[in-house]
């Protein structure tokens, strides 16, 4: 149960990390804190094959010898495991707008790393930051919706 | 003797971390460079079972608390490992200028203009 626990519970590995410019004046605004994360499965087919190659069986060693040849096709740098769409962070921007409605981002900070499992991983793009909002906006639109609400 | 000497080698090799960097980066670096913030977050990781990145998570935080109300700009983030044997420690460390002449200006401007509207009305 333990084994299955630790088996299951995926390493976490750290890629890069990236601090943007931080305005910190808040005599007139709030920064509210949010998180995004994007993520995407990766396959590794160098453990693939040393599964199959483990196996001692005929089939075993075939299974092997393609994950071989299709891992000569995903050679060069990377960070993690090869992942079916590479575009899986491109919505980030839209994302951090629909957090962010004002635009007025700072504090951002993104983070690339990989959560490893055997055979399989999640490639991650988490990106944290701080969303400025006017005080006396945010006060006007809570006024605005408790008005809503009343009608 | 010699045993000893072996031993005390052996033992300043093995903790005599060997060091890497993973990644750099740069922010645009402010004309004002007096005041700098430095903050920095770690984790000593055995045989690589590490579970979750959380430890980043402070570092803006700790650089924010180092300049209340101030902006905090050219801030190199370098991430790096410090291998040692079976173990090793990742660290992050982000350093910026904090920069007070920028929230003074915007005060500035809007006393300025604050001014300017009582004078029109």
């Amino acid at each position: 149960m333990g084994a299955f626990s630790l088996l299951f519970s995926g390493c976490a590995i750290l890629h890069h990390v990236q601090v943007g410019q931080i305005d910190n004046r808040t005599d007139t605004v709030t920064a509210i804190p949010f998180e995004i994360l994007m993520s995407e499965a990766g396959v590794s087919t160098q453990e693939i094959g040393a599964i199959a190659r483990s196996a001692n069986t005929k089939q075993g060693d075939q299974a092997a010898g393609i994950a071989e040849i299709i891992a000569l096709f995903q050679m060069g740098p990377r960070t993690g495991n090869p992942v079916y769409s590479e575009r899986y962070a491109e919505k980030l921007i839209y994302e951090i707008h629909q957090k962010c409605p004002t635009g007025r981002v700072t504090g951002l900070m993104s983070i690339r790393e990989m959560r490893k499992y055997p055979v399989i991983s999640g490639e991650i793009v988490k990106v944290t930051g701080y969303c400025l909002k006017d005080r006396t906006s945010s006060k006007t639109t809570a006024s605005t919706t408790n008005s809503g609400a009343s009608l | 003797m010699m045993f000893k000497k072996m031993f005390f080698i052996l033992m300043a090799v093995a903790f005599t971390g060997c060091a890497s960097v993973n990644s750099v980066s740069l922010t645009p670096i402010p004309a004002n460079r007096s005041k700098e913030v430095r903050a920095e977050v770690s984790r000593t990781i055995f045989l690589g079972f590490n579970f979750d990145n959380d430890y980043i998570n402070p570092l803006v935080d700790n650089l924010k608390m180092q300049c209340p109300n101030g902006v905090i700009t050219g801030i190199l983030t370098k991430d790096e490992v410090i291998s040692y044997v079976l173990v090793f420690t990742r660290r992050v460390v982000a350093t910026g200028y904090c920069n007070l002449s920028q929230v003074s200006k915007a005060q500035q401007k809007r006393s300025s203009a604050s001014e300017e509207q009582i004078l029109e009305n």
